[in-house]
């Protein structure tokens, strides 16, 4: 039942319309400026949390922003389930990530600039998620690439300008790869609209100047790229460990918790609605997709160990965690997409944690290296309990959110029915280990061993700073425990992306 | 049947008997001679657009003067392809014009008279080209265009720009020969001149190899303009006019006298069933995305920044020429609304550049560090300029590239999409550099050049046009439709 509904199109578009304003009253008022950026993200989140009893009671929420008589393609949103759930933890850890910044930018340079796009970049992930076909995903994809330059490089020092060039370079080159692919299906199929029908069911020959199957496993690999750049893919992550540290810490939560997404997202739409499983699965090329989503778990894992400094720890985890993502998917089976879609929910909630106390303990003390971080936990008591909630969550340690995803993920290899692939069930295994072996130094340190000072007097930040540190950690063990909540969504997600629809 | 009418005439007289008036007024009553030129200018426009409602439901407007030799004569019309180029140069003249204000009072320049009289005539003569209803009259216009562009491009009347004017009458006007050997040679072919909607000339007329010749020596001819390689060097020479020369007529109505030349030959002379006959969509494609390829190349390598825009107009014009060449329904319809597009994006870029040099007198982009700290929104104008030339959506170059791109793949040889993604990428690097020094660096000076309001509001403009057609590109009356009209035409829908 397909309803017409103004709320998507506010979600997006308010934030995308107020950023200008934010930088041009920014000069003027700091007070106006995180008023306006709070407030126009928190009616966004607010207008995607009314869509979700539309969304669970099987309604098809539509709006059009440009329609097919002004632009080449409408611009329209349609709110799937798949989106849904994306869009309520996208708009939740930006909304507390800005909160955050508040106390967190209070001595940072060019705020009006940092909060102007912190917004904009807002509103074209919401956008990206809600898209109702491939031309408007791609339009604000690329929008986040280009606006989300401006916060790696918010620092302006030396180095967050060589890592902000191999990310603009590496994201508008693989972007241009997946404009290509986009144009490939429109040219060869008329359409790239979403729907329970794959696009390249219908297909035909025009531009093939190979086989079929070899343009279109071709095809399906510029796709995955031109996605998965965004997502931290090995081997074309390279600018990802670079570009999230160096950004302020609440940036660097969105960027390594959320934006990361957007390429996972892209990754399942290219799996599931541009090519349908069957068709992945006669092409093959879904046992090519698990291997490099083991390869990205496995290196992501190693290098993440061999890290001294501890936000490029954590980006190395998020490529780490990407990987879990882009496998489940692979399996082609609906635990195994149930278990990825709830993984980028509850990736989203734990990487948010753990960058944002990263932030607190630079914020107070001034400390990156890990191994200066002893005995932090006698210092910041709340900040160093948050981040060993999302620690453990990361470990995959029950009851906390990360270890449902990832026993979901492992029913989705053993279901799976192709030996390699239930196979790679162990990797989760092996995986659970690697993650201890990176995160539990750091809380062992913080609060079994002496501060080098000796100084243990309370340093917790203030308020502003704690409470997403604290809602963002009880979301982990509240959607732990009641694990249905994010999994209404998920599993029809997966169902419908299954193509039952 | 096309209707009567002398108003696509009317249009380009206006343009003549503005540079007559704004000469006899003279330097005295400047503020009279500004006035007269913004008049010309509007109503210029207005007329254009008065002829719109009926070309836009599938009309035409047609005026022929008496004849002059057998089946030659001087006439004009107005379909959509014409209007679409004359109202975007008459558009894009009403806010040069400001700028024109505030850049040459700014700067104390001195022959403003001769300045603004032979502008007029400029736009004068390129809405000659634009109506023109056949080979004749364009050339006429094409040639007049060429002399009367001269006054402007040595305006400094130094050694430089004397150099610089020598060299321009020196391709134009071999060039212009070149188009009038061709003309000659089309008349004795097919005893007619008139532009016809798919084409006047037809395979049973003369030998293969000839018609081959001949399309060779129109693209010389007008490719001088269209600055294709190797016939460009004329381009980056003239950047000595004064910035307001550069932004319309070095970007716009000039160079894209040449491409609309193009357009007209491959469309309107020749025809694409013939061209595809022929065979020649794949030179003209192969020299485009050469001259795409190296000329990006060579604006990595230049500091003024003039010269680097010049350079990248000559990436973006031969844009155009391979969407002509490609041939099909959209690669026709990208060339053509890249026209429009790439005049909002550069003219905005261009725009920066002059008031950069009225501001602060400097034009080598080694020496803009920090000019973002301290004329932001102007630099902001040429960062948009420049993020919608890499293609990036939702702004115009998005829509050029989308619809060059389908055209490609369309087209019998899809791999020139590659040459599109490459210079996508190539425009990266040679503009990110200088958003990056001019946001990112500090400025010597801290101080905040004030930028009068006749430098401001059109730049303003031009990105306020960058935006709203990238978003909006389907809007009624917008190029794309124009274009998606005049290509419906061509195909004999």
């Amino acid at each position: 039942m397909v309803t017409h509904s103004l709320l998507p199109t506010i979600a997006v578009v308010l934030p995308i319309a107020i950023s200008p304003f934010i930088f041009l009253i920014g000069r003027r008022s700091a007070y106006l400026r995180d008023g306006l950026a709070v407030g126009s993200l928190t009616i966004s989140f607010v207008a995607i949390l009314l869509m979700a009893p539309e969304v669970l009671s099987g309604k098809i929420l539509e709006s059009i922003v440009v329609s097919e008589q002004a632009a080449p393609l409408p611009i329209s949103f349609k709110v799937s389930y798949f989106g849904e759930i994306v869009a309520i933890i996208s708009s939740f850890v930006w909304v507390l990530a800005t909160i955050y910044s508040i106390e967190y930018m209070s001595d940072e340079h060019s705020k009006e600039r940092y909060y102007s796009f912190l917004v904009l970049t807002g509103g074209s992930m919401y956008g990206i998620v809600l898209a109702k076909n491939l031309f408007a995903l791609y339009i604000f994809f690329e929008l986040m690439s280009v606006v989300s330059y401006v916060l790696v490089i918010h620092e302006e020092t030396e180095e967050a300008l060589v890592a902000g060039k191999k990310y603009l370079f590496m994201c508008i080159g693989f972007g241009l790869l997946l404009f290509l692919s986009i144009i490939l299906t429109y040219i060869g199929t008329g359409r790239l609209d979403f729907s329970s029908v794959p696009i390249f069911t219908e297909f035909y020959k025009k531009f093939m100047i190979v086989s079929p199957k070899t343009s279109l496993t071709i095809l399906f690999f510029t796709y995955i790229f031109g996605f998965g750049t965004k997502a931290g893919l090995v081997p074309v992550h390279i600018w990802l460990p670079d570009a999230h540290p160096i950004a302020p810490s609440p940036a660097s939560a969105l960027l390594s918790g959320v934006m990361i997404k957007a390429g996972a997202y892209g990754i399942i739409r290219t799996i599931y609605n541009v090519f349908g499983p069957q068709l992945v699965q006669e092409l093959g090329v879904n046992i090519v997709l698990s291997c490099i989503g083991v390869l990205t778990i496995f290196l992501g894992a190693a290098v993440a160990i061999s890290q001294t400094e501890i936000k490029r720890r954590l980006a190395y985890s998020s490529i780490n965690q990407i990987g879990y993502v882009v496998l489940g998917a692979a399996f082609l089976t609906k635990d195994g997409l149930t278990g990825a879609i709830l993984h980028i929910f509850n990736h989203g909630l734990m990487k948010g944690v753990l960058f944002l106390c990263a932030g607190a303990i630079i914020y107070k003390t001034g400390l990156r290296e890990i191994e200066d971080l002893k005995g932090i936990g006698k210092k910041m008591p709340i900040t160093m309990i948050c981040f060993t909630i999302g620690a453990l969550s990361m470990m995959g340690i029950p009851p906390l959110c990360g270890f449902i995803s990832k026993w979901i993920l492992v029913l989705g290899a053993l279901e799976a029915g192709v030996t390699i692939l239930v196979g790679f069930a162990g990797i989760f295994l092996l995986s659970a280990i690697m993650d201890a072996v990176y995160y539990f130094p750091i809380i062992r340190s913080a609060f079994f061993e002496e501060p080098i000072d000796g100084d243990t007097t309370n340093q917790d930040p203030s308020i502003i700073m704690l409470a997403p540190l604290i809602l963002l950690a009880s979301g982990i063990i509240i959607f732990g425990i009641f694990p249905q909540i994010p999994l209404s969504f998920a599993e029809p997600a997966a169902e419908v992306l299954l193509g039952g629809f | 049947m096309p209707a009567t009418d002398i108003r696509p005439l009317l249009a380009v007289l206006v343009g003549f008997i503005a540079c007559v008036v704004i000469l006899i007024v003279g330097e005295k009553n400047r503020d009279i001679r500004e006035g007269i030129t913004f008049g010309a200018a509007i109503s210029k426009f207005l007329i254009l657009i008065s002829l719109f409602p009926l070309v836009y439901e599938g009309g035409k407007y047609l005026f022929t003067t008496p004849e002059l030799l057998p089946g030659i004569s001087l006439s004009f019309m107005a379909d959509p392809f014409s209007l679409f180029f004359s109202t975007l140069s008459s558009m894009l003249w009403i806010v040069t014009t400001m700028f024109s204000i505030g850049y040459m009072r700014g700067l104390h320049e001195h022959k403003q008279t001769r300045y603004y009289a032979a502008f007029a005539a400029c736009i004068g003569a390129t809405i000659g080209i634009a109506n023109s209803a056949n080979l004749f009259t364009l050339f006429v216009f094409y040639e007049i265009l060429t002399v009367a562009t001269y006054p402007l491009v040595i305006h400094d009347e130094d050694e430089e720009s004397l150099a610089a004017g020598r060299k321009y009458l020196a391709y134009t006007l071999t060039g212009g020969i070149f188009i009038l050997f061709s003309l000659v040679l089309t008349y004795d072919i097919a005893g007619t001149l008139n532009f016809a909607n798919t084409g006047l000339l037809s395979a049973s007329m003369a030998s293969p190899l000839l018609l081959k010749l001949l399309f060779a020596t129109f693209i010389i001819g007008f490719g001088v303009k269209a600055a294709i390689m190797p016939l460009h060097s004329w381009l980056p020479s003239v950047m000595v006019a004064p910035t307001p020369v550069s932004a319309l007529l070095h970007c716009v109505a000039v160079v894209k006298a040449g491409t609309f030349g193009i357009i007209r030959v491959v469309n309107n002379v020749y025809g694409i069933e013939l061209m595809g006959d022929l065979g020649l969509g794949l030179p003209l494609v192969i020299v485009a995305s050469i001259t795409i390829i190296i000329s990006m190349l060579i604006a990595l390598t230049k500091d003024h920044l003039k010269a680097r825009l010049a350079y990248s107009t000559i990436n973006e014009l031969s844009y155009i020429v391979l969407g002509a060449g490609l041939l099909t329904e959209f690669g026709v319809t990208g060339s053509m609304v890249h026209i429009a597009n790439h005049a909002f994006m550069k003219i905005g870029m261009f725009f920066f550049a002059g008031t950069v040099f009225v501001a602060t007198g400097k034009e080598y982009i080694s020496e803009m560090d920090g000019i973002g700290k301290r004329m932001p929104i102007s630099t902001l104008v040429f960062s948009i300029g420049a993020i919608a030339l890499t293609g990036t959506p939702p702004l115009v170059g998005f829509i050029s590239k989308w619809y060059l791109a389908l055209g490609a793949i369309q087209s019998p040889h899809p791999v020139f999409v590659g040459v599109l993604l490459a210079s996508a990428l190539l425009n990266v690097a040679v503009f990110w550099p200088i958003i990056y020094k001019a946001f990112f660096k500090e400025p010597e000076v801290k101080r905040r050049p004030k930028v009068s309001l006749w430098l401001m509001i059109p730049m303003v403009f031009a990105s306020f046009g960058t935006i709203v057609l990238g978003l909006f590109p389907r809007f009624p009356y917008t190029p794309l439709e124009l274009a998606f009209r005049a290509v419906r035409l061509f195909l004999g829908g």
